[in-house]
């Protein structure tokens, strides 16, 4: 009877773990999210307040899936299958050249890159606002045609744990087609 | 020109002791105030302007002896009528980017009284309120005014009336305690505060106003159905007076007006706040602004090609107008006003500069001034050299004199993204350089009537004109608190536009529509042409591109 009991106990710790591991999926992309994270739903994303830039309200073009552990969110859009957005070479010299706004303000904290993971490309990108440390991240399959973009924010003080999670995130991304 | 107060003939010895103490207090603090304002002068150009304005808005209907009636027929005038400020004693200084004047009454006093309004039990001598003309211009050129009026509390004076008056539109005493209130200066409210100890604790509206002779009405504070509000009446009596005569023969007559007006005051809701608003001039605490004018309703929606753009009013806007709300002139045809437009920014002398700054080898951006020889749209181009902005941006060299020139407009290079927030940021920090600021009335109409940017890139030309100097000015004020932000919503939208599947121009486009609509137009053609097309955005917000006939 004690034995069962325990047995019982460990089967429901396990089926508790496994619930703990979020599976981001949409078209063509399985993420095996890391432990803790946990999706915010549409009302909690359109709360997070955003800066000002004009009287009316800006409408919402942030990604449709929006994650968070701690202080760090994780935004994931879908995946991406046209030639332009897997060209990464156009798409770094466009984001380069987009971003350099951010030197006439004498902010020079901009980054970008292209690395291979394996057989597979990502494109990064990371700057700082204020406190606050950006990351726009771009991963791309062996063949070029298909790229799942995301992008983080979070306290400059996270950066180290930010920087793991994007690891985290980018080594369990997973192209289904 | 004298004004007499009724029953002034009980003070006794010791009440002038006090007022002369309370004299003594409210001229050191005139003394203090006077070194951080910036006096005018008699020819200080932005109080003329200012008066020239106000009289030609609010002609004040000077009080002659034929006007004045007794009060006891019945006086039926607004508190507000007859009433002008006293542009001799105007203090001029800045606060958030606005040039403000500040003013006393001319030749009457205004008193405003809370929860009495039983007419005989108010005693002038003992006035709370004080009551001035604020004229405020702003970095667009258009002015507003409206009174502003102080109500101390009782237990704020505590004897001493001098604290009152050290309060002003510019410097609130940090522990004030009382109300604020705004009216344009035709006497209609425009927005009330209750203060205490220096902190919004209340907001203020009025519920109806009523114009009295004198009567006695017995009618307490009165709780409204919202147990957060209440209703207080307050009475507001407007002493004018006349001298008929000279010397010997000198006759004052006064007139005294009543009026009363239920306040209903709710608990300011959002933790209140301490009432700090602006910066600049001296620092301190200051009240907060009135509320802008309210929008006025969109004139129309239309039609061109069979697809529709919302025109929003204002179109064209700059200098004066009037207050709460200017109806401007209809809209002009968006396709005749494009083809209006290209006669200037794509002139041959613009082609000519666009294809050069194009050309330009490697992908720095490059870029040139548009500069005429005189503000007008008949004047010569001047002579304008193309630069590079290095491994950054360019910058353009913004000039407004007849030596180096008119800058009108600019061209310079992207690679493959549309306009951003600092190009169009740059046509509005234009205004605040020392020689537009000097420039005449006509000349910097012509700014603002005329200015551009136009931006060159590999798949694209685009063209910004401001379309409403008011909003954008707002949007400048919010650039400018946090520039970085600002711009990183920007880039955040044009990336993830892209994210969202849009090529790198439609995105770019699209984030600076979402941002810009409505405070500037923006004209495309195809890279190297001059087959411009509105880009407007649809009722859903999605970007359109009207191709003109």
């Amino acid at each position: 009877m004690k034995k069962t009991f325990v047995l019982f106990a460990l089967f429901i710790i396990s089926a508790i773990n496994c619930d703990a591991q979020l599976i981001h999926t949409r078209d063509f992309v399985k993420i095996a999210l890391p432990d803790g994270v946990y999706k915010l739903s549409k009302q909690q994303v359109e709360a997070i307040p955003q800066f000002k830039v004009t009287n009316r309200p800006l409408k919402y073009t942030g990604p449709p899936d929006v994650y968070k552990t701690e202080n760090i969110s994780i935004g994931l859009f879908i995946v991406n299958t046209d030639a332009m957005n897997n060209d990464f070479p156009r798409k770094k010299n466009f984001l380069d050249e987009l971003y350099s706004l951010l030197k006439r303000h004498g902010n020079n904290s901009y980054t970008s890159s292209i690395k291979n993971m394996g057989k597979n490309q990502v494109l990064i990108i990371n700057y700082k606002i204020n406190d606050k440390g950006y990351y726009r991240f771009y991963y791309q399959n062996e063949s070029k045609t298909l790229t799942q973009a995301g992008e983080m924010e979070y306290n400059i003080a996270d950066r180290s744990k930010a920087e793991a999670l994007l690891n985290d995130v980018l080594n369990n991304i997973r192209f289904t087609k | 020109m004298k004004i007499k107060l009724p029953q002034l003939s009980k003070v006794n010895l010791r009440s002038v002791l006090l007022l002369f103490l309370s004299a003594l207090i409210i001229y050191s603090c005139k003394k203090e105030l006077a070194q951080s304002i910036v006096q005018p002068g008699e020819n200080d150009p932005v109080l003329s302007e200012a008066k020239n304005w106000f009289e030609a808005t609010y002609p004040v209907t000077a009080l002659t002896n034929n006007t004045i009636k007794p009060a006891s027929t019945g006086n039926k005038r607004k508190w507000s009528d007859g009433v002008g400020p006293d542009w001799s004693k105007a203090a001029i200084y800045k606060k958030n980017k606005e040039s403000i004047i500040e003013m006393p009454l001319a030749n009457s006093i205004i008193a405003f009284v809370v929860n009495v309004i039983d007419t005989t039990k108010i005693n002038l001598a003992s006035n709370y309120t004080k009551t001035s003309y604020v004229v405020s211009k702003d970095s667009t050129g258009k002015f507003r005014s409206w009174f502003m009026v102080i109500i101390a509390d009782t237990n704020y004076v505590n004897g001493n009336f001098s604290k009152v008056a050290i309060n002003t539109y510019k410097n609130k005493d940090p522990n004030f305690s009382g109300r604020l209130l705004y009216f344009t200066p035709k006497g209609e409210f425009l927005a009330g505060w209750r203060y205490n100890k220096g902190v919004i604790t209340k907001t203020i509206s009025i519920n109806k106003e009523t114009t009295i002779g004198i009567q006695s009405v017995n009618t307490p504070k009165v709780n409204l159905v919202d147990i957060n509000c209440y209703s207080y009446p307050i009475t507001a009596v407007t002493v004018q007076c006349v001298t008929a005569g000279e010397g010997a023969n000198a006759s004052t007559t006064c007139t005294y007006s009543y009026s009363v007006s239920y306040t209903i005051e709710c608990i300011a809701t959002g933790g209140g706040g301490t009432g700090s608003g602006g910066s600049g001039g001296g620092g301190g605490e200051t009240f907060p602004p009135p509320p802008p004018p309210p929008d006025c309703p969109p004139l129309t929606v239309e039609s061109v090609n069979g697809k529709q753009i919302n025109l929003l009013p204002g179109d064209g806007g700059g200098g004066g107008g009037t207050s709460p709300c200017a109806v401007p002139a209809p809209p002009e045809d968006p396709c005749a006003k494009m083809k209006r437009r290209k006669q200037e920014f794509a002139d041959a002398n613009n082609q000519t500069k666009n294809a050069d700054v194009l050309a330009k080898p490697g992908t720095n951006e490059w870029g040139s001034d548009i500069k005429l020889n005189s503000p007008s749209l008949s004047s010569n181009s001047k002579s304008t050299s193309i630069s590079g902005g290095g491994s950054d941006s360019w910058q353009p060299n913004f000039t407004w004199n007849d030596i180096d020139g008119y800058a009108i407009g600019s061209v310079h290079r992207h690679q493959a993204a549309g306009p951003s927030p600092d190009d169009v940021f740059k046509l509005v920090s234009n205004l605040n350089n020392s020689d537009f600021i000097s420039a005449s009335a006509s000349s910097k109409s012509f700014y603002l009537n005329n200015a551009y940017s136009t931006i060159v890139s590999g798949t694209a030309t685009y063209v910004v004109t401001v379309s409403n100097w008011g909003i954008l000015g707002q949007m400048h004020d919010q650039f400018n608190n946090d520039k970085d932000a600002y711009d990183n919503t920007f880039l955040a939208e044009v990336a993830r536009y892209m994210d969202n599947g849009l090529s790198e121009s439609s995105a770019s486009i699209q984030a600076f529509e979402d941002i810009f609509e409505g405070a500037v137009t923006l004209y495309q053609a195809p890279a190297g042409s001059t087959g411009f097309a509105i880009v407007g955005v649809d009722a859903n917000g999605n970007i359109i591109v009207i191709n003109c006939p």
